[in-house]
């Protein structure tokens, strides 16, 4: 086939035509006003501080500080329950008869709810849900006026059977936790006064800084020269003891319902603070000794490394695991050792 | 005139075209092997004419597919101006090639149009600009106030040696009103290494120092023994000394009984100190220029090009050369630096390339000196006339007048293997002009379509641990959060990467495709109908009588468009668009006929058709399209009834056609 024929004059203006139009596409330069680049500063990743008495893992890269988000929250208390007041790490907690509640303000939880619910699953010890499965399990709730989302957990076939409920609304400054947990009757029963009174929290628009969390007073007897100052993320109480000679001491309280991993792992955790060297289980395990008049099962532990010492109790007690913690120079220590055995003994 | 109209008439010409842009895919296509996919693409079929480097010239040898694709929408425009005369027989055939015309001025505004960009964020980042994937641009930023810049950018088009004669344009003088100076720019490379003198020196000492203790380390055959021993010791080195060994033909079974049998003869033990110490070296010079290649990928280490740089120099033979200085740029941080050029990254999966420039200011026909701007160097201050600008070479940006923050980045493979099983984003998106603040999912096949942006899942970071979870855990089970570190590494992504896509004429390929399908299934419904009528002796096709019925069935065809007019326009669906831009137009002719009576028969087996396959389509979509299917299906079939009624009910009596 040939093709139609052309006389050369327009054959050859179009194919110049289009020869020039290979020049096109060219950008142009472009003035226009824009924002600044600003570093991001990602969100923190733990309210946690570095002294609590926990090990957090490996330490994420160091990032600029941010305020923790702390709504103001107004709520109608049901009948019968007890407002046991917010700490460092709860905006409030609750006696709700034999169950407690309480309400947590954390970092943005927003598109990860089927995998908290896995998460949680893998905690008791459950194989993961397909994604579909586990949103079967999210329903709806209204808190605060606006559609938050729940879910529910029981463990019916241990010997104590308890139940867990949570539920939650997403904020852009982060997600409202609210939890009721215990023995299953006593949270089948505070469900329907639960669900009332997650409806009646009023959250305020504008998120208030974490105020710095106070001392408040130590019920329990305090020895000689101890001073009472803020504790830290996750801490109960937190004291000064006295200097000795320029050496200076700490003593930590914290509260667990569990024994966090047990004696040998806590141990381990504190010697790992005072940068001392891995040992075998059955070592550290003997580095425990039982404190005397203290509830049974109850341990001391003494630990040195150079200048720095750390002497630690584990007191469990009325289901709550008491972990005390005298952290500092080793003089200091040594000085206020007696005094601690003491006030781990006659905790309040 | 007349011949050229002719020309542009004539069905031959289409013939021409359609089997050189045959031939053009087939290159093209080949050309991707080579020229990496986008180059490829760029240089074979969002061209004019595909040319060649002959010396300083380039030389167009092929038609790229602008020209084809021009030429053959000139061609069935001037064919149809010449030849259209509206026949309903024959509107399925002119609507294929109505939606060929669609997809190729389609294609045409989405190659000129088109603007994909990428969008990396961080979990909690907010992001209102989008980066080119390959193109940069040379940018001259001012401080305007405390939070805003004032910018004047210069594309590297405008600057990259292109064009159609000429190999290279430079040095291309950039001017804008809004600054104070011209931009002279000297050098363009597309892809290189800037390099600090200091680190080079450092770096080729450092090889220096390797290269001198290897050469007293295998100085003499005594020493191969207690070396190997100590060597063998360390799994990385033996693994030097094995393929040493391997390239001699030695046994690797056991390499410390084959050493010392060969340091035992003088000649062997030569051969084997020269193999070790050049695998040794090999080693050596190789890790070094990983090193680069690494930089150049993941950004580590940062000493990675210079030795990659000091390890090719040590190759050429030409180590020295590492104390030689440079003076391409006379001011800023490029000052001194030395630059090597590497090969351009065709392929983005490959990684990217990093584009420098050597440029002059000029200021009233006078130098203010030289800078080097780099992808790799921060911006650098310049004062002119008491104004300070900031230049800077960078990825081409696209603002956007909203913000997107990434609120969660998601990433789970399937379990025991590293396949994807979700990527998925949930985004932010923060527009202050429309007061929206809403969040969304951006999963793999589920892209955002917003403001005329679509949004791909397109890469997805494994960061460090998750932020908040073992707080959150810890706080909801009392336990520490060092009892659920594991879930947070488990649980994954940290950063997300969306492939943004700005397409004007993103709905042609849709609509171009949906009218070549209705054509073809109206040309072939037509000539079905005539054949089967012929064969059951019903009425032809074009069989017609008026009837009072039928301007109520010609309404009942048209009022489903409307309704899915209403859907698209409310959801922004993006198919029901699609549709709504072509089925008003093909139904609406068609009821235009019902209305007057005629073609009756053809009209009842064209909605018959599409009514069977709606069906299917609403009872498997019902809780997606089925609002929209549903009233199409049972407007259609109730219009179905109506002509069906009023054809049966005014057959004739023979099969003689009523309409003529």
């Amino acid at each position: 086939m040939t093709l139609p024929r052309l006389k050369p004059t327009p054959l050859l203006c179009a194919l110049a035509f289009a020869a020039a139009l290979t020049g096109c596409d060219r950008k142009l330069p472009r003035a226009y006003e824009a924002p600044k680049d600003r570093p991001f500063v990602p969100p923190k990743e733990t309210a946690h501080s570095d002294d609590d008495g926990h090990d957090h893992g490996k330490k994420p890269p160091a990032r600029a500080e941010e305020k923790v988000w702390r709504p103001a929250l107004t709520w109608t208390l049901p009948a019968g329950w007890k407002d046991a007041g917010a700490d460092a790490a709860n905006v409030g907690r609750f006696a709700a008869g034999d169950a407690s509640v309480a309400i947590t303000a954390l970092t943005s939880m927003e598109g990860k709810e089927t995998i908290l619910v896995n998460m949680w699953r893998q905690v008791r010890k459950q194989e993961p849900l397909e994604e579909a499965e586990a949103a079967k399990l999210l329903k709806e709730v209204p808190i605060a006026g606006a559609k938050g989302m729940m879910f529910e957990f029981a463990d019916e076939k241990s010997e104590k059977p308890s139940r867990f409920v949570v539920a939650f609304i997403h904020r852009p400054e982060g997600s409202l936790f609210f939890k009721i947990q215990g023995p299953d009757a006593a949270v089948t029963a505070q469900k329907p006064a639960f669900f009332e009174f997650l409806k009646s929290v009023k959250l305020s628009e504008s998120s208030a800084p974490a105020p710095a969390p106070e001392a408040k007073g130590w019920l329990g007897e305090l020895p000689a020269g101890w001073t009472q100052v803020p504790p830290g993320p996750m801490q109960q109480a937190k004291f000064s003891v006295p200097e000795k000679d320029g050496a200076k001491a700490e003593v930590m309280v914290s509260v667990f319902p569990s024994a966090t991993g047990g004696t040998v792992e806590n141990v381990k955790r504190w010697r790992g603070q005072l940068k001392l060297a891995a040992i075998p289980d059955e070592e550290v395990a003997k580095l425990a000794q039982p404190l005397a008049g203290a509830p049974e099962g109850s341990i001391i532990v003494d630990l040195k490394n150079e200048n720095r010492a750390l002497t630690g109790a584990i007191v469990p007690r009325d289901g709550q695991w008491f972990f005390i913690k005298l952290l500092g120079d080793a003089p200091a220590v040594a000085a206020a050792r007696e005094a601690f055995v003491k006030f781990a003994t006659k905790l309040p | 005139m007349s011949s050229l109209w002719k020309f542009f008439t004539s069905l031959r010409l289409t013939v021409w075209l359609l089997g050189i842009s045959v031939l053009l895919v087939f290159l093209g296509s080949l050309a991707q092997v080579n020229e990496g996919l986008w180059n490829a693409q760029a240089r074979w079929f969002k061209s004019w004419a595909i040319t060649t480097q002959v010396g300083n010239f380039r030389i167009p040898f092929f038609p790229g597919g602008h020209l084809l694709g021009s030429l053959l929408l000139v061609n069935l425009l001037a064919a149809h101006f010449k030849r259209f005369k509206f026949s309903f027989e024959k509107f399925g055939i002119q609507l294929t090639h109505f939606g060929v015309i669609v997809m190729i001025v389609g294609q045409g505004i989405t190659d000129h149009e088109q603007v994909e960009s990428f969008l990396g964020f961080e979990e909690g980042e907010s992001r209102n600009f989008t980066e080119h994937h390959r193109d940069a641009e040379l940018v001259f930023l001012r401080d305007k106030d405390a939070d805003t810049d004032e910018v004047v950018s210069f594309p590297e088009d405008l600057f990259k040696p292109t064009g159609l004669f000429s190999k290279s344009k430079l040095p291309a003088n950039l001017k804008h009103e809004k600054l104070p100076f011209t931009v002279r720019v000297l050098e363009f490379g597309m892809n290189g290494d800037v390099l600090s003198p200091a680190t080079v020196k450092t770096m080729a000492e450092r090889l220096k120092t390797a290269l001198a203790t290897l050469d007293g380390k295998f100085s003499s055959a005594e020493t191969l023994m207690p070396v190997a021993e100590i060597d063998v010791a360390n799994v990385e080195r033996a693994m030097v000394w094995r393929r040493a060994m391997k390239k001699l033909g030695g046994s690797n079974d056991e390499l410390l009984a084959e050493v010392k049998r060969r340091a035992a003869d003088p000649k062997q033990a030569t051969e084997l100190m020269a193999a070790v110490k050049k695998q040794f070296r090999e080693d050596m010079l190789g890790a070094f220029k990983r090193a680069g290649e690494q930089a150049r990928k993941f950004g580590e280490p940062r000493m990675g090009p210079e030795m990659q740089f000091v390890a090719e120099l040590e190759e050429a033979g030409h180590l020295a050369d590492a104390e030689k200085e440079e003076a391409r740029a006379t001011n800023g941080s490029g000052r001194g630096a030395r630059i090597v050029n590497r090969a351009e990254v065709k392929d983005d999966k490959m990684g990217r390339n990093f584009q420098w420039a050597v440029f002059e200011i000029l200021e009233g026909g006078k130098s203010l000196g030289t800078w080097l701007a780099s992808s790799r160097l921060n911006p650098q201050e310049i004062e002119v006339d008491g104004q300070k600008w900031r230049v800077q070479m960078r990825n081409e940006r696209y603002y956007l007048p909203y913000n997107l923050q990434l609120v969660r980045a998601r990433q789970e493979v399937y379990q025991g293997t590293s396949q994807a099983k979700i990527f998925a984003s949930r985004v932010r998106i923060l527009n202050a002009n429309t007061k929206e603040d809403r969040a969304t999912d951006i999963t793999m096949n589920n892209p955002l379509r917003y403001a005329g942006l679509t949004f791909y899942q397109s890469t997805m970071g494994q960061g460090e641990r998750g932020p908040g979870t073992a707080a959150l855990l810890s706080a909801l089970s009392g336990r520490p959060p060092s009892d659920f570190v594991d879930m947070e590494e488990k649980e994954g992504g940290r950063n997300s990467g969306l492939q943004v896509v700005g397409n004007p004429s993103m709905l042609a390929p849709y609509t171009g495709c949906l009218l070549v399908g209705f054509g073809m299934l109206w040309q072939f419904l037509f000539h079905l109908t005539n054949f089967l009528a012929k064969r059951a002796g019903l009425p032809p096709p074009g069989f017609g009588v008026p009837h009072a019925l039928l301007p109520l069935c010609a309404l009942l065809i048209m009022v489903p468009d409307v309704f899915i007019a209403w859907i698209a326009i409310k959801n922004g669906t993006f198919f029901a668009l699609a549709v709504v831009a072509v089925t008003p137009f093909i139904r609406g002719v068609l009821a235009w006929q019902v209305w007057r009576g005629k073609f009756l028969v053809f009209a009842m087996v064209l909605l018959l058709a599409p009514t069977i396959i709606a069906v299917p389509f609403a009872l498997k979509y019902q809780e997606t399209h089925g609002s929209m299917l549903w009233p199409v299906s049972i407007a259609q079939f109730a219009a179905f009834l109506g002509i069906a009624y009023v054809v049966f009910s005014n057959r004739p009596s023979s099969s003689t056609p009523a309409h003529a």
